[in-house]
């Protein structure tokens, strides 16, 4: 849980009463990290900022009813995951290959390109390419849960509050996420050294 | 007694936790190789995702333009807020013709819902099927015409007819012995004989 420090409380304070420079402070804290949860649901640069900013929106138009009951990123992320959820009834009917294709050509030259073509760049280019992968094996609810649950650090009861299910049912799909991801990326010991060898023989 | 199953969603939770495996796990770890394998595999992939998820983070040079994208959408969502007292002809026109649209009337309850009734009957009344119209077309129809050639038939027909006898010749008193023999005779005196034909007493 992220402390809610004195000078947080004077931008939500002043963000409650219509300060919109307050509140651009308090985006620029926590943006990158709603971001990136934005970007490893949707598996899409562009989808992930627009519904980032989505969140942000909505965090502003309620700022108002916020109370220190807990802390500001806990009451955030309770927003990010409604937002994450009715996007999700919303944009996930479309063919995920043609997304992930398109991901994977965009996005990884767009995290790649300022490191040139060194091994260690491929390296990293061609695991960021089988975990992208692997997460797109994962359906939108196990890929929430599983950043929610791994890379959030929630518990299985905050999920299931968040996501209006029980903690079993948060539990199973943690479980499944993880073992599909381990099957696809299942790896002997020596495969980074391969994998080493194989970029530097590039 | 040692049961993989078990020790691999301890495991599983202790890796998402970031925890290191307690002494009894770490025993447990050491007896059973496959465990061993599994925690490794796990850990591995764990933390393979975590990498990715922080490399996948865009460069610092991204992250004023997103700022400043966010800022005009606040700036966009606060417009319509209008500052109290501040005269806005154009607002204040919309929000009339707004009024009349979204102001609420007071209706006592049960004539809300005669009025609620009535719209229902309405819509829902059920449909009689509309009878099909028939709609007359003119259409050519050629029909064949049998041409009879008229004939006429001539029979003869007999017809059977009550017989006629013959006329009897007048009887002569020289033809008949009975006749001869009366002649010259009178009767001494005239009777006058009734006869009566029949039972009927009006027959004369």
């Amino acid at each position: 849980m992220v402390p809610v420090t004195d000078n947080e409380k004077e931008l939500i304070r002043r963000a409650q009463a219509d300060d919109a420079n307050a509140f651009s402070f308090l985006a620029e804290r926590y943006a990158r990290r709603i971001y990136l949860l934005a970007f490893h649901y949707c598996r899409n640069a562009q989808d992930a900022e627009d519904l980032s900013q989505e969140v942000w929106l909505k965090a502003y138009q309620a700022l108002a009813g916020f109370r220190s009951d807990s802390s500001f990123y806990t009451w955030l992320r309770r927003i990010t995951i409604n937002a994450f959820l009715n996007h999700q009834r919303t944009s996930f009917r479309r063919p995920g290959q043609a997304v992930l294709v398109e991901l994977l050509d965009a996005d990884s030259e767009r995290v790649f390109e300022s490191r040139a073509t060194s091994p260690e760049t491929i390296y990293n280019k061609v695991l960021f390419e089988s975990v992208m992968t692997a997460m797109a094996e994962l359906t939108p609810t196990q890929r929430l849960m599983f950043l929610l649950r791994h890379y959030e650090g929630m518990s299985y009861d905050e999920i299931a509050t968040a996501m209006n299910c029980s903690a079993g049912t948060v539990k199973k799909g943690v479980s499944r996420a993880i073992a599909k991801l381990r099957a696809k990326l299942d790896m002997d010991q020596d495969e980074p050294e391969q994998l080493t060898r194989l970029a530097a023989e590039c | 007694m040692h049961n993989c199953k078990t020790t691999r969603e301890r495991l599983t939770e202790l890796l998402l936790d970031g925890s290191e495996p307690r002494i009894s796990l770490a025993a447990e770890l050491r007896e059973c190789a496959d465990c061993r394998e599994e925690f490794r595999a796990l850990k591995e992939t764990l933390g393979l995702t975590t990498r990715f998820i922080e490399t996948t983070a865009p460069p610092d040079s991204y992250w004023p333009g997103y700022h400043a994208r966010l800022k005009e959408k606040l700036q966009a969502a606060q417009q319509p807020r209008i500052e109290p007292g501040h005269y806005q002809p154009e607002v204040q026109r919309r929000s009339w013709i707004k009024q009349i649209f979204l102001s609420s009337i007071r209706v006592p309850v049960p004539v809300g819902l005669a009025v609620v009734a009535v719209f229902a009957l309405l819509i829902f009344k059920p449909s009689v099927p509309a009878e099909p119209q028939i709609v007359r077309v003119p259409v050519e129809v050629q029909v064949p015409v049998v041409q009879v050639q008229e004939k006429t038939v001539e029979r003869i027909v007999y017809r059977e007819r009550p017989s006629r006898q013959p006329k009897q010749a007048p009887v002569s008193p020289e033809s008949d012995p009975t006749l001869a023999s009366l002649e010259g005779f009178t009767p001494a005196e005239s009777v006058k004989l009734t006869v009566i034909k029949g039972g009927s007493t009006n027959e004369k």
